[in-house]
């Protein structure tokens, strides 16, 4: 036998035994995840980012309780974390990618409306469907317009119901906020995230479509294409300061501005989870208590608006799901896990972290209470989930309607960006191609252009950077911004302070209050010009024009590329124009980091 | 050479018990595919009472939609075994199998023992819509009157925000059909019906309206109103779970109805003949009995679970249409989805 054959047969036993035992424990922890001791089955869930925290608690509760040994057999269930629209994605592909981690056994997305989305999917490749029918749900949280008090209060709130039409008039009229006696609020902004990345958005914009319709049933592609229904939708994306791909960032934003006091002035309401509101008014923005922290009310609370024309629920059902990779023993120790949720302490716990739980025999109490701005006894009415068909074209029909963007791509090719990120690709290789990619997701009457930055640049080796494509609508530029990626080459030093200021004062003397102004700025290193070295004076500049009533925000948003980035640095400066900093420090990341960045226009 | 040899019957011997322990893992630990136990198949409506009774380890149990089974004996051919040998549903889906399987010229594979339990269709009405709907229905809501005014506007009936929304269960659950059939006896106010009467043009109107208005659900509408009250306005159910999740239902919470006729499930036993329908019938009528009462359904000489109206006298019979017009309002409903 020669040596190959004998290590292909040892490969074999193997694989053999660790099929057989399931136990995971020959050293993969992708992700991060526990070793599942001997003997045990693995239950792999993958779980929407807002309910992690809460069943990685349950599950390590779980583990450790007899009900995770019931019938002599031993269940393990490890949690991984998986945004709704990615792992759809990722299940429907056959989760061949390792890099989402093991194969799940349970999937649970913030919304069924995602199960169907996956089973559509399959379908359409001839597959059968993943996500059965009759899933339970874990939790329930219902999409909540949320708004500081003071502005609900004079729209009327608590007495007078207020929806999408409402909201719309008021954004519409110019004389926004004056015109219910607070000019010092100025126009109304809507806060909303990205249909095509969030659940909450996903919802917004279904409630949003259905309210231009009168409708909470059976919206249709006719009622997509009405003119009239376009037209409302339109007017309510005028109304957006940004997009992007998580509500943290608004959340985030509205905290620090609270603390400055200018909460009134960043946005006037956010399309977010009912949670969110709770987390918010505790003072703990982001929903994550870290060690030592101490949450700090803000100033001014929000409340929970549940639109009078309908909202959606985010019911995050518990699919055992059907996939081919899914054993028989995994599925009785998923049954095992479900039942461990459902019951009463389980669910009690759920309710802490501001979810409803999904068995009925918890009642809804604190912390969803009035005292915390939300209402349990709300929504009175819901809105249902359009048919996978109809759900496909309003997120493609959004893509038109959406606030149009004045973007500015600012690339730093500072010599570092020639360092190999992976074999045989330079940083700047990768960061083109990834650039060059998101163009994809600007429509046509978008306004894109291209500058890079380094020291040395221009016929005289004397510019710090160098606009190669001016700023016009994108659908003309489009090939022209490529081509001129694709023949960028590292140069000199980083520029960065000189360069973010120059950026936003360019954009800010050019500011089209019909579009969402920005700043994309990638960089691979920290400021290395002597000439202009100060971070408060590059902050103070920034921040002008973002705040006070008669503002024209420029919103800056930095991707810190590769781990020479200053990533505390650029947060800052993305703070300073109530933007976010992007972290690409792993270079093999960039292309969905460009992707999320492009999410906010 | 003779250690070469001792090690590859070692390694093969490896792969094989690798194999065997996979197979036991996979089936639960029991032996080979199913170890000789008999098989039970249930309605997803007593899946809770087949659990426990799979728990005893005697029986293998399955629960998939009454619909799945139906279609799969239905489908069985001459000489060919069936593939269960027990079939935990409620009546008169053992008759529809037969039924259709007579329809094709093949002999009954099924055959429905006594009833087991019951339990009423019931109309679960919620608390803050349920002033403003009698009083659209002239007096206290029923099933005809739910259709006629499906997805019409509560400011319009003095209610609220909103439109009327309906549910049932899918026409292809057990409790789903029991529901559909209560409400079409309700729309004819008899039970004695053809399927000639599914053609009557004020049938299909207000069938048509109520589909419309009623979202399509995968699950158990009565489930979800329980814990989203603003999910639905009033949906059909089965007591043995609608009882206890109104129960402990959020506010506003749903109010029960027993809409004239009072139709039932009733559970039935139905066994084939592959050889453990003895063994199945034996486990049921004991230990399946009691395990039924606790759910929720109503079993004589066992006391009512908590949420259930003591005060109700059920009919002698189920109060149902005929199964063949049954199965053929499933039909109907199915494809007006």
């Amino acid at each position: 036998m020669i040596p190959f054959r004998r290590l292909a047969l040892a490969a074999l036993l193997l694989v053999g035994l660790a099929q057989a035992c399931n136990t995971g424990s020959n050293g993969n922890q992708a992700g991060g995840l526990a070793d599942v001791p001997k003997g045990c089955t693995a239950v792999d869930a993958a779980v929407s980012p807002e309910k992690f925290e809460v069943l990685t608690a349950l599950a390590a509760e779980f583990n450790q309780s007899s009900a995770a040994k019931a019938g002599g057999k031993c269940t393990f269930v490890r949690i991984q974390k998986a945004s709704s629209g990615a792992a759809a994605m990722a299940l429907a592909a056959g989760w061949r990618d390792e890099a989402n981690g093991p194969q799940p056994t349970v999937w649970s997305p913030a919304a069924s409306s995602w199960g169907a989305v996956l089973n559509e999917r399959l379908a359409k490749q001839g597959q059968a469907a993943m996500a059965p029918a009759g899933a339970k749900p874990i939790q329930l949280t219902p999409l909540v317009l949320a708004m500081p008090k003071p502005m609900a209060e004079a729209l009327g709130w608590p007495d007078t119901p207020i929806g999408f039409a409402d909201l719309l008039a008021l954004s519409q009229d110019p004389n926004g906020w004056a015109s219910k006696g607070h000019p010092e609020w100025g126009k109304f902004k809507l806060g909303k995230t990205n249909p095509n990345f969030s659940t909450s958005a996903l919802s917004a914009t279904i409630a949003q479509y259905y309210a231009a319709t009168g409708k909470q049933s059976d919206l249709t592609l006719e009622n997509l294409n009405d003119p009239k229904v376009q037209a409302f939708a339109k007017a309510v994306e005028s109304a957006v300061v940004h997009y992007g791909d998580i509500t943290l960032t608004f959340l985030n934003n509205w905290y620090r501005n609270d603390q400055r006091g200018t909460a009134l002035t960043y946005v006037s309401a956010v399309a977010v989870e009912e949670k969110s509101v709770i987390d918010y008014n505790k003072g703990n923005p982001d929903g994550i208590t870290d060690p030592g922290e101490r949450p700090r009310p803000p100033k001014v609370p929000l409340v929970a608006i549940y639109p009078k024309e309908g909202t959606l629920f985010s019911d995050s059902p518990y699919y055992v799901l059907d996939a081919p990779w899914v054993t028989q023993a995994e599925k009785n120790g998923a049954r095992a896990f479900e039942q461990f949720v459902q019951q009463p302490s389980s669910q009690r716990k759920v309710l802490q972290y501001g979810f409803r739980p999904g068995n009925p025999q918890v009642p809804v109490t604190d912390p969803i209470s009035k005292v915390n701005g939300v209402d349990p006894g709300q929504p009175q009415t819901e809105l249902r989930v359009p048919s996978p068909e109809v759900l496909a074209a309003l997120i493609d029909r959004w893509s038109l309607d959406r606030k149009g963007a004045r973007v500015l791509i600012v690339l730093d090719i500072s010599g570092s960006m020639g360092e190999e990120a992976k074999s045989g690709t330079t940083k700047l290789e990768l960061a083109r191609d990834a650039a060059s990619a998101a163009l994809a997701e600007f429509k046509d009457d978008d306004q894109v252009g291209l500058r890079v930055f380094s020291t040395g640049l221009g016929p005289g080796e004397n510019e710090d950077f160098q606009d190669l494509v001016p700023i016009g609508p994108i659908g003309a530029n489009r090939e022209t911004i490529r081509a001129k990626l694709q023949s960028l080459v590292p140069t000199n030093g980083t520029p960065l302070y000189t360069v973010a200021s120059n950026s936003q004062q360019t954009m800010r003397q050019a500011y089209d209050p019909s579009r969402i102004n920005a700043v994309l700025l990638l960089t691979d290193g920290r400021n290395e010009d002597p000439r202009n070295s100060s971070l408060d004076a590059t902050l103070a500049a920034l921040r002008v024009g973002t705040e006070g009533q008669a503002v024209s925000p420029v919103r800056l948003f930095p991707i810190a590329y590769g781990k020479g980035a200053d990533l505390d640095v650029l947060e800052q400066m993305a703070e300073a124009t109530d933007a976010k900093a992007y972290d690409a420090s792993d270079p093999s990341t960039i292309q969905n980091v460009f992707a999320n960045v492009v999410s906010n226009f | 050479m003779a250690a070469r040899a001792l090690a590859l019957l070692a390694a093969v011997a490896m792969v094989v018990a690798a194999v065997v322990v996979r197979g036991r893992i996979d089936d639960g630990g029991a032996a080979g595919s199913g170890g000789g136990k008999p098989r039970l198949v249930c309605a997803t409506e007593l899946e809770a009472v087949c659990t426990a009774l799979a728990a005893g380890g005697k029986v293998e149990v399955t629960v998939e939609p009454a619909a799945t089974t139906a279609d799969t004996l239905s489908k069985v051919g001459p000489g060919e075994e069936p593939p269960l040998d027990g079939w935990l549903v409620t009546a008169p889906w053992p008759d529809i199998v037969n039924q259709n399987r007579q329809r094709s010229g093949a002999a009954a594979v099924v055959s429905a023992g006594p009833v087991l339990a019951r339990s009423p269709a019931v109309l679960a009405v919620r608390g803050d819509r349920k002033a403003a709907l009698d009083k659209a229905c002239g007096g206290t809501a029923g099933w005809k009157c739910l259709g006629d005014v499906a997805g019409r506007s509560w400011s319009d009936l003095g209610g609220g925000g909103g439109q009327v929304t309906p549910g049932h269960p899918p026409a292809g659950e057990a409790a789903g059909l029991t529901v559909l059939g209560a409400a079409l006896a309700g729309f004819f106010g008899t039970t004695d019906l053809s399927r000639e009467n599914l053609d009557d043009p004020g049938f299909r109107a207000w069938l048509d309206r109520l589909e419309r208005a009623a979202p399509g659900s995968d699950g158990s509408p009565i489930a979800t109103m329980a814990v989203r009250p603003s999910a639905y306005d009033a949906v059909g159910a089965i007591e043995a779970e609608a009882g206890p999740l109104v129960a402990t239902a959020r506010d506003p919470k749903p109010v029960l109805l027993y809409p004239d006729p009072v139709a039932t499930a009733d559970v039935v036993l139905a066994t084939t003949t592959r050889g453990g329908g003895p063994a199945v019938s034996s486990l049921v009528s004991g230990t399946g009995r009691s395990l039924l009462a606790g759910n929720g359904w109503r079993v004589p000489a066992h006391p009512l679970a908590p949420g259930l109206r003591a005060d109700l006298k059920l009919p002698a019979a189920s109060n149902l249409p005929d199964p063949g017009v049954l199965e053929a309002l499933r039909r109907r409903v199915e494809q007006a989805r």
